[in-house]
């Protein structure tokens, strides 16, 4: 009896694994984007903070 | 100087994972033999599995940061909390999806109502609901105690999942811990398969580890960053 050849499902295991590779790309890449987002708000915050400050110390003064 | 340990420590942490996942993809195409009934397809396993240990681990560590914030009331197992479930959703549907793309070959069909595919997807929405409710609360103190609840209760969902294949009667494939080869998709595995998917299991894990610790960071600068908006604009 020879043996049977197993059927060709190699499409599927590259789709299957281009949906894991690409789902967790795409979630480290969300990761990223939001840590440079915090990154420019934590920024803009020091820049306020700064004007708060000055504006405080000039009417100190 | 502990700033920078930390941050060596994380990078170090995910250059780990990222040796891992290289060294797991190359057992899975060159190392692993192909499966004879289900041919390649089969090798989809090795990461399906390992996305299905992460998702479940992720909803668990959750639970347990939960139980932490409720006894210590330290904002830090509240980030914790929300990093593990955000994560734990990912790789929940990475399993879901991939295992969608295993079974049209092998079962003929991208879905059935088999008992592992409805506790798997009633999982993710349990914990995709915690994500939306949680928004909707304001006070952060409120917001961290329901989701630390929440989180403890919805973990209920992690064995109903895993046990539903042993208890229920299903298709889904019982590899792990079974001598249930025969059910539709099942395959005996040889020591190199075996290899292949430890090393790939343990890959996943390093990996969830290292996303765990940036999503916990991302968590905890934002917080911080709230909290001076607030202190800011309260004066």
């Amino acid at each position: 009896m020879t043996p049977t050849a197993p059927p060709d499902t190699f499409g599927f295991m590259v789709a299957g694994y281009a949906v894991i590779l690409v789902g967790l790309a795409l979630y480290g890449l969300s990761l990223v984007t939001r840590f440079r987002r915090l990154d420019r708000q934590e920024k803009w915050m020091d820049e306020l903070e700064n004007e708060e400050g000055s504006t405080k110390r000039e009417q100190a003064d | 100087m502990i700033r920078e340990k930390e941050s060596a420590g994380r990078l170090a942490l995910a250059g780990a994972a990222a040796l891992l996942l290289v060294a797991a993809l190359g057992m899975v195409f060159g190392y692993a033999p192909r499966e004879a009934v289900m041919g390649d397809v089969q090798r989809i396993f090795y990461f399906h599995v390992s996305s299905a240990w992460v998702g479940m681990l992720s909803f668990v560590v959750a639970a347990v940061s939960g139980g932490l914030y409720l006894s210590r009331r330290e904002r830090y197992w509240d980030m914790v909390e929300i990093s593990a479930v955000e994560i734990g959703i990912v790789f929940g549907l990475i399993a879901i999806l991939s295992g969608s793309i295993w079974a049209r070959p092998v079962w003929n069909t991208w879905w059935t109502w088999d008992p592992r595919l409805v506790t798997t997807s009633v999982m993710e929405l349990v914990y995709a609901a915690y994500l939306l409710l949680r928004q909707g609360l304001e006070d952060p103190e409120r917001r961290a105690r329901f989701g630390a609840v929440y989180s403890i209760v919805g973990v209920l969902t992690v064995p109903i999942t895993f046990l539903s294949i042993r208890f229920l009667r299903s298709i889904h494939p019982v590899v792990i811990g079974s001598g249930v080869v025969g059910a539709l998709g099942g395959f005996a595995m040889t020591s190199k398969m075996l290899e292949t998917f430890l090393v790939s299991l343990l890959a996943f894990t390093v990996l969830y580890a290292a996303l765990l610790v940036y999503r916990v960071r991302l968590a905890l600068r934002g917080g911080r960053l709230e909290e001076r908006r607030s202190a800011l604009f309260s004066e």
